[in-house]
């Protein structure tokens, strides 16, 4: 992908018009809320652009976008009348006539208007209108010429050394060489990726993450001064790795990987970039997905699976505080709890007072961990011969240094796979805070620990598992908490972003009361660095807290009118006027809204298969 | 305050008198029953045409202008303005215009009173206007032979050139009359000359050639609009004119006659023609005509209604052209106006071919328009050093708007 080009000059108006071709239409009325224009006779459709030049005050020309039209006519003919007539008079007609009889009359919103200043063209919010009768030109999508004039107006709000994302949309059309790209620190907020089934998100999710790869190769490359992205991509069809190439298509983050050198690969891949279900056919960059149940804390389980009140409340006692021998259970509390017989229950404080229906409760709910009914969780027994064997270190890592890691959920149920994201973006966020928390170096282990749960002093085990391959991570310098001696700062670390697939099973109204992990990520990830991308077919069933704290939103196709309504109604720009939008837009379009950008921009995600 | 004329008995006498010579004229038993049975005979019903099998082009004309804009001093300034449009047939839209006829014909005709002063000018306008030297016109055209025959006597291309009829300057009816008709036919000519062939092209006139008979006088139009017919024979092209007002008397008896044919039930019929009888063809000739020349020299007329609500309107066609395609061939001419009746149902003008209305539209100039061109007149004509005093709006400076 190329970098966004500078303007050597600045443009005139006069330069910019005379690209934009012959003028289609005139202002009619106006105010701040709608436009109205007139124009010729023209197959137009809703979305489309327009610009009007303008030089009541500093020359400007204003964006305007249709939302709706209507066939009009020109002179003393209403339009009502000829339909009766057409209907009434027996084989009559209307011909088509060259002559400007049948019009058009185009209303619409004005996205913005772009001034020309001392440093360019920068636009601003509409806060104007264009004067009275303003001549307005067509956003021609066929015309390199016209889509140039656009970027060089839209430039502040396109972005540019970012995350490509797609290409603004003119009506239908996608506008050559006019890339919307996302700041890469978008990655450590939150987004939200809205779409009914078919609209076209995998593919959208393909530019994505193929543009944050490229995000990463300039910035150690040095061509691109920022900091690098990682992201845990779920690919529930698992799609991602080597997307169209076994039909025939493009190749997936294969063939990108393929094609870095060495070094590259090593910078920006090593040791693994896809995670799956299954044995890997061709290890080298593959790994199998193993997560051990010592990663697996109660506050995890009730992210993921309905729990009562009581049952949360038994397995955090039963994880944390001490058994009949002054010992917790911590990481091993999961085979305990197995193990943990109705005459051993009654006998360990942690379980003496609670109801055995309780305790079978939470074991039900922990079945899923059991052999035969998992693929990826490995039970974790040090006593029975069961060492830890996760790769969630390595994948803490991998997030810790700037990766892409597709973690292929095919053959992966349901709760296995958010189980996997919650506990990632879990001990993620608790990494961030220990670093935080850390003055120095020497502090830097403890806090690490105790932020996993594992304190000696206390008596408390937690995650010592985990902790101790970390930290055994930390001291080797693959995991870069400390620089030249010194705790590194969330702000030398890369943005991180965990997709949490399906977002409604796990970021419902009702899981998140429940204490959900997601519930501090959504609310305080950004000050760490974190952020979530939440994919989901509805908007609605997103817990209304989430969906706050998302600040940057790309609503493609919604399946009904409650969900476009629930999407402009929580898109961080407003999207007054662009409702019809939501209804017609097509495969790998979307609304792209963000709190750091002025105005909604309709993008075209390009077909990955024919992106460069 | 003088009295009102229509209360004045002078006015009332003479309405009483009028309205007695009308009564009288309108009672005058005009066609007799053995006439009857021809019209009725040659009245012609056609199917009323809602669809198209294989599509076509049609063309209409119509003109404009404003005769004259201006005088200055002792001589005229006139707009002469034609144009043409061309519609294909469209199972969508019913008509559908092409992008045929870019500019329209139009001519600033300046003329000095002095008729040998001003003829240079009326040669350069009637070729500018025709699109062809007027010479090669006269020699081209048909007309030539026509004349010969009806006025019984040869003339050389030479002689009707240097004989044609340029009106003077102030002769402002007949100034119009000439360049407003050879400003129409020009436009008719590129019509039929035009690569989107059409397969008719009307105008709303007729084919009457109304200096045929004299000998050596004839007007440049006469010349044009039988090239036009002589052009558009050569291309398979219906050159078609139609006329509004086609001037014959009783044409409710006529009216009468097409509802018993076509058997409508209704008291008035629709799509129906009657070919008006051809004196060197037909064994009969229609006493309604009572002097006039219809058909006229080269042509053949018919009457023809398409609906009820527009009058019958005159068509005259090339008379070589019919004799070609339909004189052998009832079924031809049958089909020819019901592919007419179907240019007839745009609701703007329905009942009547809408080319020719559209065109009518496009054409026409406005009050607003008119000034606005006089106006720029004014002004590059002092631009070059003439005098404003000296101009007059000819029709307003005397208060006769």
């Amino acid at each position: 992908m190329s970098e966004s080009t500078t303007t050597p000059s600045i443009q005139t108006l006069e330069n910019l018009k005379s690209a934009l071709g012959d003028r289609f239409g005139v202002l009619a009325e106006s105010n701040t809320y709608q436009l109205t224009v007139i124009a010729h006779n023209t197959d137009v459709a809703v979305g489309d652009l327009f610009l009007l030049p303008c030089k009541r005050g500093p020359e400007r020309f204003y964006v305007f976008r249709t939302t709706q039209y209507a066939n009009v006519m020109n002179r003393t003919l209403d339009l009502n009348d000829v339909a009766r007539n057409k209907l009434t008079m027996p084989d009559s007609y209307l011909s088509q006539d060259l002559a400007e009889e049948n019009l058009i009359e185009l209303k619409g919103i004005i996205l913005g208007y772009s001034e020309r200043g001392d440093d360019g063209w920068g636009f601003h919010r509409p806060r104007r209108l264009p004067e009275h009768l303003t001549e307005v030109y067509r956003v021609d999508a066929d015309s390199a010429a016209v889509a140039e004039v656009v970027r060089v107006l839209m430039e502040s709000q396109l972005g540019s050394d970012g995350l490509y994302i797609g290409n603004v949309l003119a009506g239908e059309t996608p506008l050559a060489g006019v890339r919307v790209q996302l700041p890469a620190y978008a990655l450590s907020h939150h987004i939200g990726i809205f779409g009914r089934t078919g609209c076209g998100k995998s593919n959208t999710m393909m530019v994505f993450l193929s543009s944050i790869l490229e995000h990463n190769r300039l910035v150690s490359n040095g061509v691109r001064q920022d900091r690098r992205c990682s992201i845990l991509g779920i690919d529930p069809h698992d799609e991602f790795q080597t997307w169209h190439a076994r039909t025939g298509g493009r190749d997936g983050i294969r063939g990108i990987v393929a094609d870095y050198s060495d070094e590259e690969r090593q910078q920006l891949v090593d040791p693994f970039y896809y995670l799956t279900g299954k044995q890997p056919g061709n290890p080298g960059l593959e790994r199998r997905l193993k997560i051990s149940w010592a990663d697996i804390t109660p506050q995890d389980l009730t992210s993921v699976v309905e729990m009562t009140d009581q049952q949360l409340s038994f397995s955090s006692r039963f994880y944390s505080q001490p058994d009949a021998a002054g010992q917790s259970s911590g990481d091993r509390w999961i085979r305990d709890l197995f193990d943990l017989t109705k005459d051993a229950a009654e006998e360990d404080p942690r379980s003496s007072d609670v109801h055995p229906g309780t305790i079978d409760g939470v074991k039900r709910r922990l079945s899923f961990l059991q052999a035969g009914n998992n693929r990826i969780f490995n039970e974790y027994s040090p006593d029975d011969g069961k060492p830890y064997e996760s790769i969630l270190p390595d994948v803490l890592v991998a997030m810790e240094t700037g990766r892409v890691v597709i973690v292929d959920t095919t053959l992966v149920n349901e709760i296995e796979q958010f189980m996997f994201s919650t506990i990632v973006a879990r001990v993620l966020f608790a990494l961030r805070k220990a670093l935080r928390s850390s003055d120095d170096a020497t502090r830097l282990e403890t806090e690490i620990r105790t932020a996993l749960g594992n304190d000696d002093a206390t008596g408390n085990t937690g995650m010592q598992a985990l902790a101790d391959e970390l930290w055994n991570r930390v001291e080797s310098g693959a995991l870069p908490y400390l620089i030249d001696g010194e705790v590194a700062s969330t702000d030398d670390l890369p943005y991180v972003n965990v997709v949490i697939e399906e977002a409604p099973s796990v970021l419902n109204p009702e899981r998140i009361r429940f204490g959900s992990v997601f519930r501090d990520i959504s609310r305080q990830g950004r000050k760490f660095g974190i952020g979530l991308t939440v994919i989901s077919q509805q908007v609605t069933a997103i817990d209304q807290g989430i969906l706050t704290q998302i600040n940057t939103e790309l609503t493609m196709a919604l399946g009904n009118e409650e969900e476009r309504r629930a999407a402009v109604r929580n898109a961080s720009a407003d999207l007054t006027g662009f409702e019809r939008e939501l209804q017609v837009m097509g495969k790998g379009q979307a609304l792209a809204t963000a709190s750091y950008r002025d105005i909604p921009l309709p993008t075209q995600a390009p077909n990955f298969d024919e992106s460069l | 305050m003088p009295r009102s004329l229509q209360h004045r008995s002078v006015f009332n006498t003479k309405l009483g008198k009028l309205v007695d010579d009308m009564s009288a004229w309108e009672g005058k038993e005009r066609i007799d029953e053995e006439e009857v049975a021809k019209i009725r005979q040659a009245i012609t019903p056609f199917a009323h045409t809602a669809s198209f099998t294989e599509s076509y082009q049609i063309g209409g004309v119509d003109g404009s202008g404003d005769y004259p804009s201006l005088s200055y001093s002792d001589s005229f300034v006139s707009i002469a303005n034609a144009s043409g449009t061309v519609y294909r047939t469209d199972s969508i839209h019913g008509l559908a215009e092409l992008d045929s006829v870019a500019d329209p014909n139009l001519e600033l005709v300046w003329l000095p009173e002095d008729r040998e002063s001003a003829k240079p000018f009326w040669i350069e306008s009637l070729s500018n206007l025709a699109g062809l030297p007027v010479n090669e016109v006269i020699a081209s055209s048909d007309y030539r032979s026509l004349k010969d025959m009806a006025s019984h006597h040869r003339h050389s291309a030479a002689e009707l050139e240097e004989n044609l009829i340029l009106p003077a300057a102030s002769d402002t009816s007949n100034v119009a009359i000439q360049l407003r008709s050879t400003a129409e036919y020009g436009a008719a000519l590129r019509l039929i000359r035009h690569d989107e062939r059409c397969r008719f092209v009307l105008m709303d006139t007729t084919l009457s050639l109304p200096m045929a008979t004299r000998k050596q006088l004839s007007l440049f139009y006469e010349h044009l609009k039988r090239f036009c017919c002589v052009e558009a024979r050569e291309r398979g092209v219906a050159f078609i004119t139609v006329s509004k007002s086609h001037g014959l008397p009783c044409i409710d008896e006529v009216e009468k006659l097409a509802a018993e044919v076509c058997d409508s039930g209704k008291k008035l019929a629709e799509h129906w023609f009657w070919r008006l009888p051809i004196p060197d063809i037909d064994e009969w000739e229609l006493s309604l005509v009572e002097g006039r020349t219809i058909p006229p020299i080269g042509a053949v007329s018919y009457l023809v209604r398409f609906h009820r609500n527009t009058p019958v309107l005159r068509f005259d066609l090339d008379r070589s052209f019919w004799e070609s395609q339909f004189r052998e061939d009832p079924a031809a001419e049958a089909r020819f106006f019901g592919e007419l009746d179907y240019t007839c149902h745009d609701q703007r003008s329905f009942g009547y071919p809408y080319p020719i209305k559209a065109c009518h539209d496009r054409v026409r100039l406005s009050m607003n328009e008119r000034t606005a061109l006089k106006k720029q007149i004014v002004e590059a004509a002092v631009a070059k050093g003439m005098k404003r005093s000296l101009f007059r709006d000819v029709s307003t400076s005397t208060g006769h708007v």
